[in-house]
């Protein structure tokens, strides 16, 4: 567990999930007293993930499931609104993240699969260019990104540490582990 | 540095109803007090009143931070209570589909 005092921490889509997830005692004891000093950072493409997934299956759901869907994603709205600080798209965070695409054009892991669906390529792209938006915004604010996706954001600290002058002023990217951080 | 004077009560005065307001004495960095005073103006206002009207906006949006963590990840939870296992990867950005059969 690290000191919730060693915030403010920027939280990619994937530790958002794993805190809305039933936690330990701990865990949610920590995430109280971090909340209790600093704002939960997130970035704008986050919420954009998140809101896609939940008008998808709202999109696919019938009547009455649709309405409790609705209401989860009216919290989801909520919690940002209480104790959450979403950082927008910036023209800085764009360029980062523009360089960072280029030298990193293709997701380091495959496509999800389970046994009876998977991810299409193209989903797989999409999803590693949110994660490399997000990493661009930790970046920009220098934040320690929290995540829950280490294969992923790895790649990108790598490429950072390997040419930062072509991050003049950012970097390095520092990541820590959600489960790391809260447990 | 804070430092107050509280109002002399004698026996000839009126009670005093409850202080609506206090005298007091900050010491404030000075550019603080520069764009304190510049609020001012523009407001029409002393820079009593600008800063009483500046410290409330401050106070109203602090939350009570233990009471808005807890709400916090109450809600959290909540919005991700009741998914299915698809449905929440959906939500955590994942769009899985049904695979394409080998006929396709």
């Amino acid at each position: 567990m690290i000191d919730p005092a060693s915030g403010p921490f920027l939280f990619d889509t994937s530790a958002e999930s794993y805190l809305g997830r039933p936690l330990s005692a701990a865990e949610a004891e920590w995430v109280v007293n971090y909340a209790a000093l600093f704002p939960m950072y997130v970035a704008v493409l986050t919420v954009v993930e998140r809101a896609r997934g939940y008008y998808m299956v709202i999109g696919g759901a019938g009547p009455s499931r649709r309405v409790d869907v609705e209401q989860r994603m009216l919290q989801y709205v909520h919690s940002l609104e209480i104790r959450s600080r979403v950082l927008d798209l910036t023209v800085p965070i764009a360029l980062t993240a523009a360089q960072l695409m280029t030298l990193c054009p293709y997701p380091p892991s495959p496509p999800r699969r389970s046994h009876e669906v998977s991810e299409s390529r193209q989903d797989r792209l999409a999803r590693w260019r949110f994660d490399v938006m997000i990493a661009a915004t930790a970046l920009v604010h220098n934040l320690p990104l929290i995540h829950n996706n280490p294969q992923d954001f790895e790649t990108l600290r790598a490429v950072i540490e390997r040419v930062p002058e072509r991050f003049p002023g950012a970097g390095p990217l520092n990541l820590i582990s959600v489960k790391r951080l809260v447990a | 540095m804070l430092k107050t004077k509280q109002g002399t009560r004698s026996k000839d005065r009126r009670p005093p109803v409850r202080a609506r307001s206090r005298r007091t004495t900050l010491t404030l960095p000075l550019d603080i007090l520069k764009e304190v005073e510049r609020f001012a103006r523009e407001r029409r206002q002393t820079v009593s009143s600008a800063t009483a009207y500046l410290l409330e906006e401050a106070l109203r949006t602090q939350p009570s931070e233990h009471t808005s963590g807890k709400s916090f990840l109450e809600l959290l939870q909540k919005s991700f209570a009741g998914l299915t296992e698809q449905e929440q990867m959906l939500v955590d950005g994942i769009i899985l589909a049904e695979k394409p059969s080998p006929n396709d």
